[in-house]
């Protein structure tokens, strides 16, 4: 009788342990590319050029701003209206004409940018910020710790830097990843893209970042990078220190 | 001759003030090359603790964020922002505004798990609009540097409108920054160590009768054995609701033009010469920072909140690097001090302020006339 019951909680703590295993097992990583502010897309110090009106020959550069990116739009860009009248109740246009970054260009450049910082220094800027900053769009008007940031990530930096590291696939780029301490997502979330506009999306997690590495059809390398923070749940006591 | 920054900022002010029977009290100034600003384009204007909570929940604790009913902070930081404007156009002078934590109290807010998407839209939506959130809506805005306070998260969960920062330097392009911002938790060995579930007792059983603010480890045995007191008799318990501050000569009333002592601060000639909890472990850290060789060692001026208890607290040790900790103080509880022209001890609600211009660094108490 002792021997049957010990059986039956043997069996019982067995099925348990391999539900659990199995569950653990199909937890899914999941990054989502989210709004403007919360991914890094390019390169914020580096102006752009758009025409100033749509068909209009005139063009103009400017750096954007956070406003370019709230509902009601700003002065630098279109508004588009429905070409019938709506039943909407607010002042809110159709639509806002704004642009939509395409990803940071890859291999990372570490090449100054007039009146801006290079690719790799404007990224470094973004991270030393931190993962709760929201400044995707525009580099807030202090800084965190550039070059504590530029140590940490200067593994993955220098691996965004290189068109050789970043070429030959998917299995090759893991691969090569895979000694840097990153940890991989399962599948990305993108609110810009249908992702099978790309021939791969390969996202990978390293210190409190997502790294998404876009790869076109018929390209051999990743040529295009978002950056988004993990979004971690405890107090970051050591973050708030001055080294 | 020109007119400074400064005292663009006190005349703006005054605007606001001068109806309300209000003035400016100096609480501390250091206007000294030792600050080791190199630039004069830049002011930096540094709200402390606020603690602000949605109405009803105002209601049950006995401190809260302070001058609520006349809207005061706000009509401030209105006028902060046609004056940053104003510079922008001119782009001369740039304003740099920083919040240094505990903006939205959580942990007050919320008595269980946080919910921070139930906090209504126009709970203190003025302020939060005039900080960070009216860029997005087309309205006036400071788009101030937010840090993450002990009590701007539950359990982790923050809330999630506001873009936190743990800390910040100003932006400088040889990364050698003059000034360090930091909420000062990191440096609260009770905040570092106590289970949430400790703290949670702590400000949920007596919350409504103490301020809510953190104690040097020193004074938390004393706090605990409160605690065993009866729940009717911990209102008697309480020992700082009024925050004694160290101005020995009194607080000079500040008018545009009118001069002021250069240096209004406890000067101590090394980083142990203070009662301060705070000064030795941020002189350590920076102490750190150099050993590391990161652009923290650069750092002349640490601005911090946290302690609700403002002080300016300079250290110019023999031969040693210098350092300024500005403790900006709070919009919450109360402060006492004495007026320098009567002697007069006056204890009144805090409502501080902090503003660094070149070399001179300032923090001012706002005051209104009724409540003197």
């Amino acid at each position: 009788m002792v021997n049957r019951t010990a059986r039956t909680g043997m069996s019982l703590f067995a099925a348990v342990s391999i539900f659990l295993f199995l569950m653990a097992g199909c937890t899914t990583t999941v990054v989502h590319v989210g709004s403007p502010y919360d991914r890094y897309d390019h390169n914020r110090t580096r102006a752009i050029v758009t025409s100033v009106t749509p068909g209009s020959a005139e063009r103009v550069s400017r750096v954007l701003g956070d406003e370019v990116y709230r509902p009601s739009g700003s002065e630098y860009f279109p508004k588009a209206q429905y070409a019938e009248s709506d039943s909407s109740t607010d002042p809110l246009p159709a639509a806002n004409v704004v642009p939509v970054f395409t990803g940071a260009t890859l291999p990372l450049s570490p090449a100054p940018v007039r009146d801006g910082k290079s690719d790799r220094d404007d990224l470094i800027d973004f991270l030393a910020e931190g993962p709760n900053a929201q400044v995707g769009v525009e580099p807030g008007e202090t800084m965190g710790d550039t070059k504590s940031a530029r140590i940490a990530f200067t593994p993955v930096l220098d691996f965004l830097g290189s068109q050789e590291k970043l070429s030959g696939g998917r299995t090759q780029v893991i691969d090569r990843l895979s000694s840097l301490n990153v940890t991989f997502a399962d599948e990305v979330v993108d609110s810009r893209y249908r992702l099978r506009a790309f021939a791969d999306v390969l996202a990978f997690r390293f210190e409190k970042f997502w790294f998404i590495l876009y790869q076109l059809p018929r390209n051999d390398l990743y040529s295009r990078l978002v950056v988004v923070a993990e979004k971690r749940k405890t107090q970051d006591f050591q973050a708030k220190k001055p080294y | 001759m020109p007119i400074s920054p400064h005292d663009e900022i006190v005349s703006s002010w005054l605007e606001v003030l001068g109806p309300r029977n209000g003035e400016i009290r100096l609480l501390g100034r250091v206007s000294d090359p030792v600050i080791g600003n190199p630039s004069d384009r830049e002011v930096f204007f540094l709200i402390p603790d606020l603690h602000i909570l949605s109405p009803q929940r105002r209601q049950r604790f006995k401190y809260g964020f302070n001058h609520n009913e006349s809207g005061l902070l706000v009509r401030l930081l209105d006028r902060m922002n046609t004056l940053r404007n104003s510079w922008e156009e001119s782009r001369n002078t740039k304003l740099i505004t920083a919040q240094l934590g505990d903006f939205f109290d959580l942990w007050r807010e919320f008595p269980g798990s946080a919910r921070p998407a139930e906090i209504p839209d126009d709970a203190h939506g003025d302020l939060r609009d005039i900080l960070y959130r009216g860029i997005d809506r087309g309205g006036p805005c400071l788009k101030a540097t937010m840090l993450l306070g002990n009590h701007d998260t539950k359990r982790s969960d923050p809330l999630k409108e506001i873009p936190f920062r743990y800390k910040f330097f100003n932006r400088a392009s040889d990364e050698k920054p003059f000034v360090f911002g930091t909420h000062g938790d990191a440096f609260d060995i009770l905040e570092t160590t106590i289970p949430d579930a400790i703290e949670e007792f702590a400000v949920y059983f007596i919350g409504p009768f103490i301020e809510p603010n953190k104690y040097p480890i020193t004074e938390w045995s004393k706090k605990t054995a409160q605690i065993n007191k009866p729940i009717g008799e911990l209102e008697n318990a309480i020992t700082e609701p009024v925050h004694n501050l160290d101005a020995p000569d009194g607080a000079i009333q500040v008018v545009p033009g009118k001069p002021l002592p250069p240096l209004v601060c406890q000067e101590i000639p090394s980083p142990g010469d203070t009662s301060n909890p705070y000064f030795q472990k941020l002189y350590r850290s920076i102490a750190i920072a150099k050993e590391k060789d990161l652009p923290g060692q650069h750092v002349r001026v640490v601005t911090m909140g946290h302690t609700h208890k403002a002080s300016l607290i300079l250290c110019r040790p023999s031969g040693e690097r210098p350092m300024l900790l500005m403790d900006v103080g709070a919009w919450i509880e109360n402060c006492t001090y004495p007026l320098a022209e009567s002697g007069v001890v006056v204890t009144e609600p805090s409502a501080q302020l902090g503003v660094i211009h070149g070399n001179d660094a300032r923090i001012y108490q706002i005051r209104l006339a009724k409540e003197s």
